[in-house]
């Protein structure tokens, strides 16, 4: 696993796990809404994408729907953050392939433990 | 009735009376003769057979030729001439075996009439009724057999007239007395009777009077014997119906006020009734409608309550008819509260939410005398509930971002494998600016929610409007260095007094410097200036930064209104603050507005009315 993007409406958590990512060897590529990480993801297929959920223009489910439309054989993981006040997100989350839901604040360490078991 | 029958029917009474004991009188006069002549009558006939028996049998004694003398000289005659004073004799006469007369003596010139000797013995001794003589009278034929040497010789007969069954005038002038008495007596009877009926006539007349009049009081009238008690308890009866009259007058005049008072009490609550805002139909405790306002007939298009009749046909909307149809099915009386929300075909973007309440009886609590469904447009209230919920969801969420950013950069610092020095300087500042931006969060949040609620006092107070905004510029000319930027003061020296609150003014003017830097970029300018037009004051915040959509222009000031623009997501912001800001001015009867160009700069105007022109011009 190499290629990681973001997709992060949030700087300050975008520029904090660009930096704890970059810092793991990660290449990382940060956007901050759905419509540039679904050109990014037509642009560069990545590795892994880590999205939030509330973001202008185009959300983290919208996101999400479009990529199951666009690429059903997606093999790259999405793990989709959100807030604890945002729990009627899970289900479909939980109903989509290879996707890992994940509570905000999410911790570095627990992060990077995920991306290397899914890697 | 009328007079004239009534008076008529007076005469006729009295005339009746009078009428009546003359009648009376004449009566009893009549059977007191009757009864005399009869009598009288029975008297003569019983003397006559008694006379007549015993003559005939005495005289039948004497020897047959004795009675019949040949010479001629009658002796019979000279037996029985006393009879002749005797008015009923009418003759006596002995006769033969033959029956024919051998000697007689009569009255006037009678002659014996022929009687066939009797052939049984018993009928020898007898009295017969013979026709009637040469005058038209009956005569009683006494006879008696003769016998002469035990021979049957003959009969002697005595013939007296049959009294008539009369009066005669005679006897007239002895029943004078009585018969005199007796007129005297009807006569005193009738004029007793005649001057009572008249005082009863002129009571009559004069209680005719007073009904025709309407006049129910006493009756001047003094009348002798025992009409004076009657007069007496008349008067008293007739005063008695005075006051209960004049009782009753008074009730009525006091039902009629009453009446009257409730007529309009009616009137006004049945108007309030149609006035209300919400629709109101009642049902009746045997399930029929009683009552519906016209807020009804809009809701459910009728034109007259006629048509909302007892079938629930006029009811467009199935949930609504099915709880009225539930309510008219209940005629038990049990307690129906129930609400439904519907939207009326009527008005199809409003909401209407239809609440059943159960009627009590006033005097039995627990009684339930019919049930009420009031209909009440919740479109507001349901708006109003999403907004709140909307709100909080907002206020939860920026709460939480900020948080999350704290946590996780918090927890980076603390990651034993170290971070750089630069890591650690930008941690600690993102971590200064997140808690910045949850304070002014957190207080923009209160304020706008005390003014809301309207629990946030103004307090208006002379204000040297220089000396606040100087004393704001110093605060943030720290800002300068951290963005390159210059924020510059255009005060002039002498500038009108405001009487408005300062604190307020002050957190309103830090909002707009606080978006001017946050959207300013680096090396621009922001400028804070005044500006007096007559009692006007405008406030201009200035900059250069990366503007405003125009389209977006009008939205800014919702609140938790954030631009999808990358440029302004890129900045921290919570969406709050121009909504405050216009809540401030608001709150000073003042206007806040927005030039803006994009990549060219934004410019905010509060304007206030300078209403301090008693206090003179500070400087």
């Amino acid at each position: 696993m190499e290629n990681i993007l973001i997709a992060e409406d949030e700087p300050h958590i975008a520029r904090l796990l660009k930096s704890a990512l970059e810092k793991e060897g990660y290449k990382i590529t940060t956007v901050h809404n759905g419509v540039q990480a679904l050109d990014e993801i037509d642009r560069d297929r990545p590795d892994l994408l880590i999205t939030d959920i509330a973001m202008p223009r185009m959300d983290g489910k919208e996101l999400c729907r479009n990529l199951t439309d666009k690429y059903p054989e997606r093999t790259f993981p999405v793990f989709v953050l959100s807030s604890k006040t945002e729990l009627e997100h899970r289900k479909w989350s939980r109903e989509m392939q290879n996707t890992v839901f994940l509570e905000k604040p999410v911790s570095i360490r627990k992060l990077l433990k995920l991306i290397k078991d899914n890697e | 009735m009328d007079r004239q029958k009534i008076k008529k029917k007076f005469d006729i009474k009295s005339q009746k009376s009078g009428f009546l004991l003359i009648l009376a009188a004449v009566l009893s006069i009549s059977v007191i003769l009757f009864s005399h002549t009869k009598q009288d009558y029975e008297s003569k006939i019983k003397q006559i057979n008694e006379n007549g028996f015993a003559k005939v049998r005495l005289l039948a004694q004497i020897p047959y030729d004795q009675l019949v003398h040949k010479n001629g000289e009658n002796r019979v005659f000279a037996l029985t001439e006393y009879n002749l004073r005797d008015p009923n004799f009418a003759y006596s006469a002995v006769t033969n075996l033959n029956g024919y007369t051998e000697v007689s003596v009569s009255n006037s010139n009678v002659l014996v009439p022929f009687l066939k000797p009797p052939a049984d013995p018993s009928s020898w001794l007898a009295v017969k009724k013979l026709g009637v003589g040469s005058n038209g009278k009956t005569i009683l034929d006494f006879h008696a057999p003769i016998f002469s040497n035990g021979e049957l010789k003959g009969f002697f007969r005595i013939g007296y007239y049959e009294p008539a069954f009369g009066l005669e005038f005679e006897a007239i002038s002895s029943y004078a007395p009585e018969l005199l008495l007796l007129l005297l007596i009807t006569t005193l009877a009738i004029y007793f009777v005649r001057r009572n009926t008249a005082s009863i006539e002129s009571i009559g007349n004069k209680i005719e009077n007073a009904i025709e009049q309407n006049q129910f009081s006493k009756l001047e009238i003094n009348p002798s014997g025992e009409l004076t008690q009657f007069m007496g308890n008349f008067n008293k009866f007739m005063s008695s119906v005075q006051n209960r009259i004049s009782d009753l007058n008074t009730n009525n005049r006091e039902l009629e006020a009453a009446s009257k008072l409730l007529t309009y009490q009616q009137t006004k609550i049945i108007s309030v009734l149609h006035a209300l805002p919400e629709g109101m139909i009642v049902f009746d405790e045997s399930g029929n409608i009683s009552f519906t306002n016209t807020k009804v007939l809009a809701l459910f298009r009728a034109t007259n309550e006629e048509e909302l009749s007892n079938d629930l046909s006029w009811c467009d909307n199935k949930k609504v008819r099915s709880l009225l149809a539930r309510i008219k099915a209940n005629t038990l009386g049990n307690y129906i509260n129930e609400n439904i929300e519907f939207v009326p075909d009527s008005t199809p973007d409003r909401t209407y939410m239809a609440n059943a309440y159960p009627l009590y009886s006033g005097k039995e609590e627990h009684v339930i005398k019919g049930t009420m469904v009031l209909f009440r447009d919740v479109t507001e209230e349901k708006m109003a509930k999403n907004a709140r919920g909307e709100f909080i969801a907002h206020v939860a969420h920026e709460l939480k971002n900020p948080l999350n950013v704290l946590s996780m950069y918090s927890e980076s610092l603390l990651r034993e494998d170290g971070e750089s020095y630069e890591f650690r300087i930008e941690a600690v500042n993102v971590i200064q600016d997140e808690v910045e931006r949850l304070t002014l969060l957190i207080s923009n949040l209160l304020n706008i929610t005390k003014i809301e609620m309207g629990s946030l006092e103004v307090e208006r107070q002379r204000t040297k409007l220089r000396d606040l905004l100087v004393d704001i510029h110093e605060t943030f000319k720290r800002f300068e260095n951290d963005k390159n930027i210059k924020i510059e003061l255009d005060v002039p020296n002498e500038v009108s007094s405001l009487y408005v609150d300062k604190d307020l003014i002050r957190i309103a003017i830090n909002n707009l410097l606080t978006n001017a830097i946050k959207y300013s970029n680096n090396g621009g300018k922001i400028s804070l200036s005044v500006e007096e037009i007559g009692n006007q004051v405008k406030i201009y915040v200035r900059d250069e930064g990366i503007g405003i959509a125009p389209e977006e222009q009008a939205l800014i000031f919702d609140r938790f209104y954030r631009s999808e623009s990358e440029d302004v997501r890129a900045r921290v912001g919570h969406g709050l603050g121009l909504s405050l800001v216009r809540d401030i001015v608001h709150l000073h009867n003042g206007r806040v507005e927005v030039n803006s160009e994009l990549n060219k700069g934004t410019e905010f105007i509060i304007s206030l009315e300078n209403n301090m022109e008693m206090l003179g011009k500070a400087v």
